[in-house]
């Protein structure tokens, strides 16, 4: 790991055109400006990390579970998926037939 | 300011389609593919997900990976859930997904649904953002850190 030693105002640039700031240092608590193409995805590394965590169990939602959910929106079964909302074209396949 | 928003119309149109639950189901419209524009997080490796109704309400969608068996997203058109729940996306933020300014794009919300129902909850910090017309998808983490990452879903509904 790269560690440089910056003051108030003082910055550093990441490539071509991502520029770090030091604003401000108040204790312990550091603030940064960030300057980068809005491409770049610039999040605080523990909401990401929340997120990953988030996505991971969203996967390991229950076919029972999703079905109890459907049931309870009074949103029945649709086994034929003809009538499904998305685009009328739902893969058969994959439609709205509970699996397992 | 210095840049534009996209309207964002799944919400509206999950709206009609609840008020009319009897009549014509004119609701979200999605792509049957979409493509993730940038990684979702913790799933770097999946891009493709085939999209599929779980309901014929617009509510309830299945994201499907295109590449590994059994690997599915349950998301959800919010309206139905979280009515006040309408954040603003900046064109700039979905640059990713290719839209152009005034595009429409959707907005659908991840749901997390282990055990019972009762403690389903969704993913309104970082909602799966989906340009239709282009077959796009980002998962974008909004601003608004406030918003919570996981959200009761049915302690919001009705």
């Amino acid at each position: 790991m790269l560690i440089l030693t910056r003051r108030v105002g003082e910055s550093i640039v990441v490539g071509d055109d991502i520029v770090l700031t030091v604003f401000e240092v108040r204790g312990d608590a550091v603030r940064i400006g960030i300057e980068a193409p809005r491409s770049v995805k610039v999040n605080r590394k523990e909401i990401y990390e929340e997120i990953q965590r988030s996505n991971a169990q969203a996967v390991s939602s229950t076919d029972d579970a999703v079905d109890a959910l459907r049931g309870a929106l009074g949103t029945p079964v649709d086994g034929g998926g003809s009538s499904a909302a998305a685009g009328g074209d739902t893969d058969p396949g994959a439609a709205a037939a509970p699996r397992g | 300011m210095k840049h534009s928003t996209v309207g964002v119309s799944i919400e509206r149109g999950a709206s009609e389609a609840r008020s009319d639950l009897g009549g014509m189901p004119r609701a979200v419209t999605l792509p049957e593919r979409i493509t993730f524009a940038t990684p979702i997080p913790g799933f770097e490796d999946e891009r493709e997900f085939t999209v599929s109704a779980l309901d014929a309400h617009g509510v309830l969608f299945a994201l499907r990976s295109a590449k590994t068996p059994g690997l599915r997203f349950v998301v959800a058109s919010p309206g139905r859930f979280f009515p006040d729940y309408a954040p603003l996306l900046d064109a700039s933020d979905v640059s990713a997904l290719g839209v152009a300014d005034g595009d429409e794009v959707l907005l659908l919300v991840i749901v997390t649904v282990t055990n019972g129902i009762t403690d389903a909850t969704a993913n309104l910090l970082a909602p799966i953002v989906i340009a239709a017309d282009r077959g796009t998808a980002q998962q974008l983490v909004l601003a608004d850190a406030d918003l919570p990452l996981r959200a009761p879903l049915l302690q919001q509904a009705g």
